[in-house]
């Protein structure tokens, strides 16, 4: 294999990891703060592509308006999941394994809700934007686009949480749940915050993906277990660590799919995800 | 002297009567209806000797069954073997993935474990379609195609009464008392001297035998496999779900929980085929969020506060 052929594949593995790395961002966050892994994430992301899909069809909408529009529908719907919901169970014995199966529930009521709604069929979102042709090699400008803002959103989350009071408030109540209540922190509106802007990202992941791969209703899931992956190898509330990792999986897995076929990769990130938490035990000891 | 317990254990003797009986004055419906919600039964109890049991919530059980499927698939169509050999093969295949799977996921925790497991439940699926020459990939496997409704039916009545023995069996041994040591606190349990990894996979590889068996089973029925029928993960989810309904850990609430959740799956499925996911996934939301205890404690929660409220 050519030497601009690996480059390619280096670039477009990093590019696609940046999106990765900013749908893990999501997961992370409703992970590390409510201690709930949200199942029903890759549906997030799936209804996201849907909504830039149909805002660019139908509405004819720049395509850069429908990352904000899906933040802002499935955010709100992920707010009010947060309240009728897993608010109750908050606290319960069995809040880990209830959660999990609750979010399942919601995600099969998503996907098949919007396949009944929308047809299995895949779709195109058609927004291209050509490509970037240099001697060495030929790169999707959609790849670009999509890491730019992904970038950027990475960038916005980091400064939600180090700069204003509401993302200090979700790292207080991260620390020490009862010292943050004493000092006026209200912990269930942080932890409905944190669940909205969780699902809000994945929807603006789902945007990004659109730009890049075909949709169809039961896309989700995958990104959900790989989303999983990320986070683990990552480090459940490291910030940076998940992005990073997003990148690492990103990269593993356009080698994979250049050398030994896209259909491996499914079993590249299970075996990834066995290994790398097969490490963490062994470090822990 | 007419005790409780004889009266009960008489009681349950004419129902599983009736239910053998079934075929001699039943529709083949009815028969073929019942021959799947004791699939249900079998494997949601299967499902609880080990995660009910352990505590340890595992969401990859799925590919036990499709490997049975699969073992007998291969079996039946290529060699022509019996079904009831290729039971022992399915059996052994679906112990060894146990065995395999249980070395790097069993010392994980909570979601740790329960998320890997269905790593691997997808890694095996996936894997089925990407080696053609064994499987066939997407095409599928074409059984010899007979029809075997009556020895579905007793073979899974079969099973069902074994599910049920095995768990009060364990239930009732050490491996019991250790399981449920190791529900209560792993690391107490651990430090009076229990070793909880011996314990957690000979349920594991248990469970797992009894899914691989019926998957075994459930090929040589629908007389044809491809991996996304053999792998699917609604399998699991049913019989989670009947585990749920009837409490987690409880032996007699999964059976009852488990045929409540038949005649349900049944109804959603016959009158609103097109939206049945979304009603699965709308009675899975309602039970967690309302009666994540079972159905027969959530029930009784609500009669003792109505009674409270008039007291």
């Amino acid at each position: 294999m050519s030497e601009s052929a690996i480059i390619t594949i280096i670039i477009s593995g990093i590019l696609l990891g940046g999106i990765y790395a900013v749908i893990a961002q999501g997961l992370n966050l409703v992970w590390g703060v409510l201690r709930v892994i949200n199942f029903a994430h890759g549906e997030f992301l799936m209804i996201g592509c849907y909504i830039t899909f149909w805002f660019v069809t139908a509405y004819k909408m720049s395509f850069f308006i429908t990352p904000i529009v899906s933040f802002v529908l499935l955010g709100a719907l992920g707010f009010c999941i947060y309240i009728g919901f897993i608010k109750p169970m908050l606290g319960s014995e069995e809040l880990e394994f209830n959660s999990l199966l609750l979010l399942f529930g919601f995600s099969l009521i998503m996907s098949t809700g919007v396949r009944v709604a929308w047809s299995p069929t895949y779709r195109i979102v058609p927004v291209s934007y050509g490509s970037l042709q240099t001697a060495h090699l030929s790169l999707p400008l959609n790849y670009l686009l999509g890491f730019a803002i992904a970038l950027l959103v990475t960038i916005l989350l980091y400064l939600f949480l180090k700069r204003t009071y509401l993302g200090k408030s979700v790292r207080a109540v991260v620390q020490n749940k009862d010292s943050a209540t004493i000092i006026g922190i209200n912990p269930n509106l942080v932890y409905g915050v944190s669940f909205a802007i969780g699902c809000g990202v994945a929807a603006i992941g789902g945007s990004l993906i659109s730009l890049i791969y075909s949709i169809y209703p039961d896309m989700g899931f995958p990104f959900a277990i790989l989303s999983f992956c990320v986070v683990c190898i990552g480090g459940l509330g490291s910030f940076w660590g998940v992005f990073f990792a997003g990148l690492t999986v990103g990269l593993v897995e356009s080698f994979v799919g250049a050398f030994a076929g896209a259909e491996w990769e499914p079993i590249v990130v299970a075996v990834l995800l066995l290994g790398v938490l097969q490490v963490r035990q062994v470090l822990a000891r | 002297m007419l005790n409780k317990k004889r009266v009960v254990i008489g009681c349950l003797a004419i129902l599983v009567a009736i239910v053998a009986l079934l075929p001699c004055y039943a529709s083949g419906y009815i028969v073929a209806f019942a021959a799947i919600v004791m699939m249900f039964v079998v494997l949601s109890q299967a499902w609880n000797i080990f995660s009910g049991f352990t505590g340890y919530v595992s969401f990859g059980h799925h590919v036990y069954f499709g490997v049975g499927c699969y073992v007998s698939a291969i079996l039946l169509s290529r060699y022509g073997i019996s079904v009831y050999l290729s039971m022992l093969v399915a059996a052994a295949a679906a112990a060894m993935l146990a065995l395999i799977i249980s070395g790097p996921t069993l010392r994980l925790k909570g979601a740790y474990f329960s998320l890997s497991t269905l790593a691997v439940a997808i890694a095996v699926h996936v894997l089925s379609l990407n080696i053609p020459s064994l499987t066939r990939g997407g095409k599928g496997i074409t059984l010899p195609p007979e029809y075997h409704l009556l020895g579905f039916f007793y073979v899974m009545l079969i099973f069902a009464l074994m599910s049920i023995g095995l768990a009060i069996l364990v239930k009732n041994s050490k491996i019991g008392l250790a399981v449920s040591a190791i529900r209560g606190d792993e690391d107490l349990a651990a430090s009076i001297g229990v070793s909880s990894f011996k314990y957690k996979a000979f349920t594991l590889i248990l469970s797992a035998i009894l899914w691989g068996s019926v998957g075994n089973f459930y090929a040589w029925y629908v007389t044809y496999m491809h991996p996304s029928d053999a792998f699917h993960i609604l399998r699991l989810v049913t019989a989670m779900v009947g585990v749920l309904m009837g409490g987690v850990g409880s032996i007699g609430g999964t059976v009852i929980g488990a045929i409540a959740f038949g005649f349900l799956n049944e109804v959603l499925w016959a009158r609103f085929s097109t939206i049945y996911l979304i009603l699965l996934g709308i009675v899975v939301v309602l039970i967690v969020r309302f009666a994540p205890d079972g159905l027969l404690k959530g029930g009784q929660r609500v009669i003792q506060k109505i009674r409270t409220g008039r007291g």
